[in-house]
């Protein structure tokens, strides 16, 4: 008990009109319950204790700092791979970006097969391009040999889907086939009635002339 | 560690052996009153920032009596919540065995908890407050929602009904 604690019991004992006498003795138990503040943990116990919290603190925050550079880096990857892929595409074979380009391409025909057409002008261009830059004649001549193909190959498959629409024409399903066959029985109905309709008529005109002949 | 667990541990090491003594004193299983003292500062911790300075060891105290309560009601049902919680929580349970074996061997601490024990709840809590954990009349008066007069007539009341316990070897 310190001295300070002690003189403000005792102002306190006193206002409560506690005799000297007692005083003393009341004295003697507060000392007594105040040497069980010895009841103290270690300091290490204590910083153990400071440790676990820290680190089950630590492994609620993992999760938030280390996931927003993980978020930026890929922030940052998006962006510079977005723009390389513009880039790319002014680039010519041999070029570093040139992979790139042909790599969107094909992600753009997955989505957009009509886009097989502005690959070949590309194809045409890369080589036109390459001339008269004058670069290695070997990249042009490789350049050239895949403007070759790209042309040999779409022109194959341009002819192949002609064809193919050919045999659909002419290929004839049991309902088309009846439906055929009755347009062409009404077809010949109607030649039948005109040609009765001009007989007819041919035959009206053959008695006007003999009325006509009568009367003279 | 940043600054405010840097804080949070100052306070730890300043207020939690006396958060264990009014625990201990009041459970007599120096486990269980470990238990709660890491409770009572986890919970300070995870709301450390609604903290008001001036009034960290009331709150503490506070947030300890209410524990208190509550695993007395848990205990009658034989749950140990708070320690379940404890290690739910992460923070595995451990005691200061040094401490504990101190404790429980000591003649004097068996005495005054069976004097204590003779005590009404609300003089057993002035008498511990006051006079093993050093706090002022203003600042029990805090934790038990009392007034500074009403602690110091409860105060005087404990050492005199102490007095008579000691004097009439009802604890020996």
């Amino acid at each position: 008990m310190d001295k300070y604690f002690k003189e403000n019991l005792i102002k306190e004992l006193k206002e409560e009109k506690v005799s000297k006498e007692e005083l003393g003795d009341l004295l003697e138990v507060a000392y007594r319950l105040s040497d069980l503040s010895y009841i103290k943990r270690s300091d290490n116990f204590k910083k153990a204790f400071l440790r676990k919290l820290n680190r089950e603190n630590s492994q609620q925050r993992i999760f938030l700092p280390m996931s927003f550079p993980f978020a930026f880096a890929l922030f940052i990857l998006l962006i510079v791979g977005s723009t390389s892929i513009v880039y790319a595409q002014r680039s010519l074979p041999g070029e570093i970006l040139y992979p790139l380009k042909r790599l969107s391409e094909k992600a753009v025909v997955n989505f957009k097969p009509d886009y097989k057409k502005e690959v070949l002008k590309r194809r045409e261009e890369e080589v036109k391009n390459l001339t008269e830059q004058k670069k290695d004649p070997e990249i042009v001549k490789e350049a050239e040999k895949e403007y070759e193909e790209e042309f040999k190959k779409q022109d194959e498959e341009i002819k192949a889907q002609e064809k193919d629409d050919l045999n659909k024409s002419q290929e004839k399903t049991p309902e088309t086939k009846n439906e055929d066959e009755e347009e062409h029985q009404q077809e010949l109905k109607n030649q039948e009635e005109e040609v009765n309709k001009e007989t007819e008529n041919e035959n009206q005109d053959e008695i006007k002339i003999e009325d006509s002949k009568d009367n003279n | 560690m940043n600054l405010q667990h840097e804080e949070f541990g100052k306070v730890y090491m300043r207020f939690s052996d006396k958060i264990f003594r009014f625990l201990y004193w009041h459970t007599k299983d120096p486990y269980w009153a470990e238990d709660i003292t890491a409770e009572v500062f986890v919970r300070a911790w995870k709301n450390w920032q609604k903290f008001k300075p001036e009034y960290i060891q009331a709150w503490l105290y506070k947030i300890a009596n209410n524990l208190l309560i509550d695993n007395w009601r848990k205990r009658k049902n034989e749950k140990k919540v708070s320690l379940e919680d404890t290690i739910e929580k992460g923070i595995e349970p451990s005691y200061d065995e040094d401490l504990i074996g101190k404790i429980t061997r000591s003649e004097n601490v068996l005495k005054l908890n069976k004097a204590l024990d003779l005590l009404s709840e609300k003089l057993k809590k002035v008498a511990i407050l006051r006079f093993i954990d050093g706090l002022s009349a203003k600042e029990v008066g805090q934790i038990l929602g009392i007034s500074e007069v009403n602690v110091r007539v409860l105060q005087h009341r404990a050492l005199v009904k102490l007095k008579e316990i000691f004097k009439n070897g009802q604890i020996f």
